[in-house]
Formats: C-alpha cells, structure tokens, sequence
C-alpha cells in the first residue's frame, strides 16, 4: 500500500513515462518539440509544487493531483493527434492569424503562445481552448485548436473558429482591457445586458426557464459571445455567415442557456452588422455574382427579419460602435481584419468551381514563365459558399463535399504560393 | 467514477494559493539553482486578470456545445473567484495601502518580471521583503476555510 505522498509522487513519475512514450511518433505540428518541452515544465512545477505542501493541506493536494491528471489528458490528445483527422491547409491558415492576433508584440519577455491542433470525436467539438488569460502551473500558455473528427474536409463550415479567435483575443492581457471598453460594454450599452435586474426581467419576459443561479452566469457570458460573433465575422469575413448559418440554425433558436445567448438574436445581430459592412451590395453589383451573393446574405436577412422583436437584445446604434471599434482594433494587426476581395477575382474563382476546378491556380505562359497570384484563404472560403449558392444552368453545382475539397486544395496552393513569395524575398529571387 | 465529479474540478483558488505559496518558497530559498520564472511570469498573468477585473468572467464553452451547466458548480465558481479577488484587495491594502489598484498592478507587473527575469538583485531589499509579504498574505487568503 502507498502513502498519499508516496503514490503522488509515483503518479509523477507514470506521468514522466507517459510524456517519454510521445517521443516515439511523428506528430503534424511542427510545434511538437515545444510541446513536449512545455508539458516536462508543467511536470516539473507539479512535482515542485508537491515538496513544498505539508501532508494535512488536503486541497492543495487534491488540486496537484488534478493538475497532473489534466497534464495527462493532454498528454494523450498530443499522442492521438494525427494530421489525417482534421483539415491541416485551414488550420495553418487560422495558426497564422491566431499568432498575429494573440503574440504579446509589445512585450518581448512574455512567453510566446505555443499552438496544438487536434480533432475530436464529438460533432459539436469545434473549440479553441486558450491559456492566456489563465494563471498556472504553466510555463508558456497553449493554444488548442479542435476541429470535429466527422467534418474534416468542410473548411467551409471552419470559419465558425473565428468566433473561438475572439474569445482568444479578449483573453489575451495585452487586449483585455481595451477590448472590454471600447467594444464589449459599448455592444451591450443600453440594453437589459447592461443591467441585472432589467436582464432578470427581459428572461421572465421571453418565459426563461434558466436556473435562478445560472441568470448572473448569463449576464456574464452573453456579452462576450455576442462580441465573438463580430470579431468572427469581420476576421472570417462572408464565410463566417454561412458556416454560422449551417451550424447554428440545428439548435433550438430561441432557447435560453446560461452559456450562449439564444441564436434567434444572434442571427439578427450578425445580420444587421452585415447590413452595415454592405458586402451584399458590392458583390451584387457584379453581373456574375448577383443572384448567388443575394441568395447568400438572404438566406440570413430573412430569417433576421422574422425575430420578434422581443429577442431583438441589442441597440443598434450600439451595435455600429462596437463594430467600428472592432474594425479599428483588428486593423491594428496586420492582416487580421478581412479585405473583401476584388468581385472579379472572386467571380472567377466560382466559375473555377463551377467546373470543379480548385478556386486558384499558378498560370503558366507558352513561355513556360510562372505568374501566381496572392488570395487570401478567407475570399477563396467565401468563393466556395457562392459557387453553393449558385443556379448555374450550364454547370451544376459539384456537391457539398466536393465544393469543401477544392476549396481545401485552394487554400494549400495558396499556402504554397506564400511560402515560395517568401522564398524568393528572403533570398532576392528575381526569377519569374 | 472513482471519486465525485466535483473534487476533478481544478479550483483556481486553491490553484493560485499554491502559485503564491511555491513563488514564496523560491523568493526565500535562493540556493535553489533550478529556473522556476514561470510562477512569476503566471503572477503576472493573475494580476493582469485582477487589473482588467475579469476575475469572475466564466470560462467560455465551445461555440456549439449546448450542455446545460451544473447551478451547484457555477455557485462554486463564482464563490471562489470572488474570494481570490477579495485576497487580491486584502493583500494589497495590508501591504501595499497607499497605492491605488492602478498603481499597485503596475508595481507588481515590473517586480515579478524583473525575478522572472532573474534580476531579482536589482530590487531593492526592501521592496523584496514588502512582495515576500503580499505573497505571505495573499497564500493565507487564498486558504480554503
């Protein structure tokens, strides 16, 4: 039989083992190396922490015992990760602008995020777990980034992540504050989510059946998300709305959780912040991508239209302050907030899918002389969502796994095409 | 299950109690040659979530899980993020009772990363005998009862 200590500190140890075996495989993240090395320094602060406890500090070393177990399960998902099982063109992509966004470049001293991307079994798993805005046993914060294992393919539905970048972001130090003043209270101004008892009165009013302890949970939580679906959509750009659309409209929409604010307002948030960016008009205007754009932003305008007005949370002059404040921060990252693409470029990127072909491609003269063209993961993910939404007569739409896939090829040329750019600055290439 | 739901549940109170206790333990014993800035660096996390005052903002779920939440646990929660930022006050107003929040935040934030840096020798003594004792205060605050 062991003693406490005795047995926690030879979990210490299994634990040790546990990391060792990882050493075997071969893992898709180019991050690996850092992982293993953060989770032997979350190992050794656990085991640090032990030898200063006394042996009647019984929570202290309850919640030690907790943190190793928490260590192990992520030991284990490190293990399993395999780059088959989720999407890894997009989650590059989003890595790229996750690091942007969440880096402390003001603060060369802090430690920077380290990312890990898996895929989980469960439908509803997409989720970024992030550490930043968490105090510790932990050496550098991680990020985790989940895909669902079943929708491995569906980049298109992928942009739903954006809304998990905002968490993200406001978790951050560096932005927490500014990200608080000037967007999340302005949002939420003059609205019964201002207000605890106007808010009590607002969930009898739309019949509520939430748990009385889980209302202050609500007016804590509700904020944030609403403020997610903006950062979502200005980050992912028009992509955001299908994905949300695709991925939202399953569940109850006007059922109250403590958790999420009922999707029927949310739809009509995201709808009016749309109305704002007027992206519906500009892509409308060009003859090719008239009937899908507005068959697009319809889809989300109508349904907008018919939430009661009870369910209506918000101001909306208070929406358009928080979206412009949203939009000045995102500028202040280089390359985060979403460029709404040429409507040429687009067009031709749906006419490519049209005929299933992937949405770009290098062209290559008779001369045989190379000319790639820089596109944004994001315009190509919108492209994908017009070609769904298009009636062609002449080509039918490729089905939705299809579309997914070449859109997928899309974003890895791309990807390519980044890296080669980067190849030929960084060593002053002058070759075509 | 082995043991209840509840007693899985890391509980940051206790957590940051420890976190308070070990950067203590470094801060007395400097024979100890092993790096161990990273409880300095999580202090610096903790005061940087006492500053914006989101102590008690509840952990987002995931954008599509629906799972209703247990009352008892969200109780819980709430409880103990409002006890470590009452430890938080408490420690500062004992120690630190001059000095606004603002100011004892950015005081903190420049001593905590000057150890994690291992510059702890350009502090002067006095002022790593006031952190040995926010730290003293703030471990027995964050004491569960």
């Amino acid at each position: 039989m062991f003693a406490a200590r005795e047995y926690r500190i030879q979990e210490c140890e299994n634990v040790r083992d546990l990391l060792r075996n990882t050493l075997r495989y071969a893992y898709s993240s180019d991050s690996s190396k850092s992982v293993y090395i953060e989770c032997l320094a979350r190992l050794r602060l656990i085991e640090d922490a032990f030898g200063i406890l006394e042996d009647d500090e019984e929570d202290e070393l309850q919640e030690l015992s907790n943190q190793l177990s928490e260590l192990s399960e992520l030991i284990g998902r490190v293990e399993r990760s395999r780059i088959e099982e989720f999407s890894w063109p997009f989650a590059l992509a989003l890595q790229n602008l996750a690091v942007k966004i969440c880096a402390d470049h003001k603060d060369p001293t802090s430690p920077p995020p380290l990312f890990f991307i898996s895929a989980d079994d469960e439908l509803t798993s997409y989720r970024i777990i992030t550490e930043q805005g968490k105090a510790g046993l932990i050496s550098s914060p991680l990020f985790s980034i989940i895909f669902p294992r079943s929708l491995k393919n569906f980049v298109l539905l992928h942009p739903i992540l954006g809304h998990e970048l905002g968490h993200a972001a406001i978790s951050a130090p560096q932005h927490t504050l500014l990200l608080e003043q000037n967007v999340l209270r302005p949002l939420v101004a003059k609205s019964p989510l201002n207000d605890l008892i106007r808010f009590k009165k607002w969930l009898d009013r739309v019949n509520s059946n939430l748990d009385l302890d889980l209302r202050t949970e609500a007016s804590l939580s509700w904020p944030e998300e609403l403020y997610c679906d903006l950062f979502g959509l200005l980050l992912m750009g028009p992509s955001y709305v299908g994905a949300t659309n695709s991925l939202l409209r399953p569940f109850k929409t006007r059922s109250i959780s403590e958790s999420h604010p009922p999707s029927a307002t949310r739809f009509w948030v995201i709808a009016h912040a749309v109305n704002q960016l007027g992206w519906r008009e500009f892509y409308a205007k060009h003859k090719k991508l008239k009937q899908p754009a507005n068959k697009y932003f319809d889809s989300l305008t109508n349904f907008a239209n018919q939430v009661p007005r009870k369910f209506r949370l918000l101001n909306t002059s208070q929406i358009e302050i928080a979206l412009n404040e949203l939009q000045l921060f995102l500028q202040t990252v280089p390359s985060a907030l979403f460029e709404a693409p040429d409507p040429e470029l687009v067009a031709t990127m749906v006419s490519r899918l049209l005929t299933t072909c992937p949405p770009v491609a290098s062209e290559v003269s008779s001369k045989l002389t190379i000319r790639n063209r820089i596109v944004d993961f994001r315009s190509i993910l919108f492209a994908g969502w017009l070609t769904w939404m298009s009636t062609d007569a002449k080509n039918p739409v490729p089905t939705f796994i299809n579309l997914n896939r070449l859109c997928q090829r899309g974003i890895l040329q791309q990807s390519a095409v980044d890296k080669w750019s980067a190849f030929k600055e960084k060593n002053n290439d002058v070759r075509p | 299950m082995l043991v209840s739901e509840d007693s899985r549940r890391s509980r940051p109170l206790v957590l940051y109690g420890i976190l308070a206790k070990s950067a203590l333990s470094q801060l007395n014993d400097s024979r100890k040659e092993t790096d161990r800035s990273a409880y300095f660096q999580n202090l610096i996390r903790l005061i940087d979530l006492y500053r914006s005052d989101v102590l008690n903002r509840p952990a987002p779920k995931a954008v599509l899980d629906r799972r209703p939440s247990d009352p008892r646990s969200v109780l819980r929660e709430r409880n103990d993020a409002e006890a470590v930022r009452t430890a938080l006050i408490r420690a500062h107003k004992i120690v630190y009772p001059s000095m606004t929040k603002d100011e004892v935040v950015e005081h903190l934030k420049a001593a905590f990363l000057k150890i994690s840096q291992q510059r702890i020798d350009e502090l002067p003594v006095i002022e790593v005998m006031q952190l040995k004792k926010f730290l003293e205060e703030l471990t027995t605050a964050l004491k569960t009862p």
